[in-house]
């Protein structure tokens, strides 16, 4: 997919800020992963790396919870 | 129903719901997050009957958390609303102040509410010990857990070395021979607490930020059922995204419903509400909540989500955020404290 001029390759992104191999996507995530951009790869990643993300949000609910 | 088990359900999408009963409370607490009094609002009963009587064995939220002000203000209706809830076979839980506990006994009447419940939790913190004794309210715990009641304390302190917080732990552990969970959080610049707390810095994550908070729905104290526990969001007026429905007239099938499937609540699970403003509006404002709020506020955000979250690639990036939801134990910050949510637990 080309981006910023040049071809990005999410699959390729992806396995190398996870640092995950290829043999851990089946052949489905990989035609998925293929379509997404790289702001999307980067959420994806950031999920999948979600203590990292979550907890310095200071949020509180109603009940307290 | 132990302290952990509603935790563990916690970020599941109508997995819960929080049900506001009244604004009132009896106490003065200066950091309350609903800014509570003896005369604030309160909505009639039947809306709150009427939602939870929706409710069908196949179609029900799981546990159904009873909230303020001061719930016990309205015993009958919280007696009524957890023998309703125990027919579909939802289970139901209670915060209270124990406003009652400073005078040394328990009404009838509460007694009588507190009797078919599933959880009991008492708040405690320096606040509500001006008004109630930390030994008053062990009391009230010490008493429901000998009945074979599951209770916790909701212990809230100012910071994570708060030396407040140590001294009651040990105490609550002391008298409750450690049968009771704890479950310790900060006091956050909400509601009254605001007024004096300066609010916390929240560090803008360049990527992807999954809300917690929009998961169970919450009726609000005039009946409108918000997708969110967040105040701001309760307080209102409620952003068009938010709000799932009237308790007065829609029932928990068409609540759940909305919760679930709703395209941008998924989104702000999946992504976070930053997330969609940089990609599908003209970018967040300062805080999180905020961000949010202001979602329905440019209509072409809700088509442009609505056709992300078609897309079979979204669905991939959905179901990481699914397996990434917390854990019962990821919802405690300061993480130290962590372990208390364990107490009282029966093994496995």
């Amino acid at each position: 997919m080309p981006d910023g001029g040049h071809t990005y390759d999410p699959v390729a992104d992806y396995l190398q800020q996870t640092g995950l191999s290829i043999d851990s996507l089946d052949e489905g995530e990989i035609e998925l992963l293929k379509s997404l951009s790289r702001h999307e790869v980067d959420a994806l990643v950031s999920i999948d790396n979600k203590g990292k993300q979550m907890q310095p949000i200071k949020r509180v609910g109603a009940a307290g919870y | 129903m132990h302290l952990s088990e509603l935790f563990a359900a916690r970020a599941d999408p109508g997995g819960g719901l929080y049900l506001s009963l009244t604004r009132r409370c009896p106490l003065h607490c200066a950091h309350c997050s609903t800014r509570s009094t003896p005369h604030a609002e309160q909505h009639a009963a039947e809306p709150f009957l009427r939602l939870v009587g929706s409710f069908r064995p196949d179609e029900r939220p799981g546990i159904v958390s009873l909230t303020g002000g001061e719930p016990l203000l309205r015993p009958r209706l919280v007696r009524d609303l957890a023998q309703l809830a125990a027919r579909s076979g939802a289970r139901t839980a209670v915060l209270s102040g124990m406003f009652f506990a400073a005078r040394g006994r328990t009404p009838a009447a509460i007694r009588n509410a507190l009797q078919p419940l599933d959880h009991v939790s008492a708040s405690i913190d320096r606040f509500h010990e001006r008004e109630v004794p930390r030994a008053a309210v062990l009391d009230v715990l010490r008493g429901l857990l000998d009945d074979g009641k599951q209770v916790s304390v909701h212990l809230t302190g100012d910071a994570a070395d708060d030396p407040y917080l140590d001294r009651a732990i040990d105490e609550i552990r002391r008298a409750l021979d450690d049968r009771c969970p704890i479950y310790v959080a900060l006091v956050a610049a909400v509601g009254r607490a605001g007024e004096w707390l300066g609010a916390t810095d929240q560090p803008r994550a360049s990527v992807a930020e999954p809300c917690r908070l929009a998961s169970w729905p919450v009726v609000a104290f005039d009946g409108t059922v918000v997708a969110c526990c967040s105040q701001a969001a309760i307080d209102g007026p409620t952003p068009e995204h938010l709000r799932l429905g009237d308790a007065a007239v829609d029932e928990w099938p068409v609540i759940a419903r909305r919760a679930r499937e709703s395209a941008m609540l998924r989104a702000i699970r999946t992504f976070g509400p930053r997330w969609i403003a940089d990609q599908d509006s003209d970018g967040a404002c300062d805080g999180y909540c905020e961000t949010c709020l202001g979602l329905s506020r440019q209509p072409e955000v809700a088509r442009l989500v609505d056709e992300r979250m078609r897309r079979p690639q979204t669905a991939l990036i959905e179901r990481h955020a699914v397996r990434a939801r917390p854990r019962a134990a990821d919802w405690i910050t300061p993480s130290r404290f962590a372990h208390l949510l364990e107490l009282g637990r029966a093994p496995a």
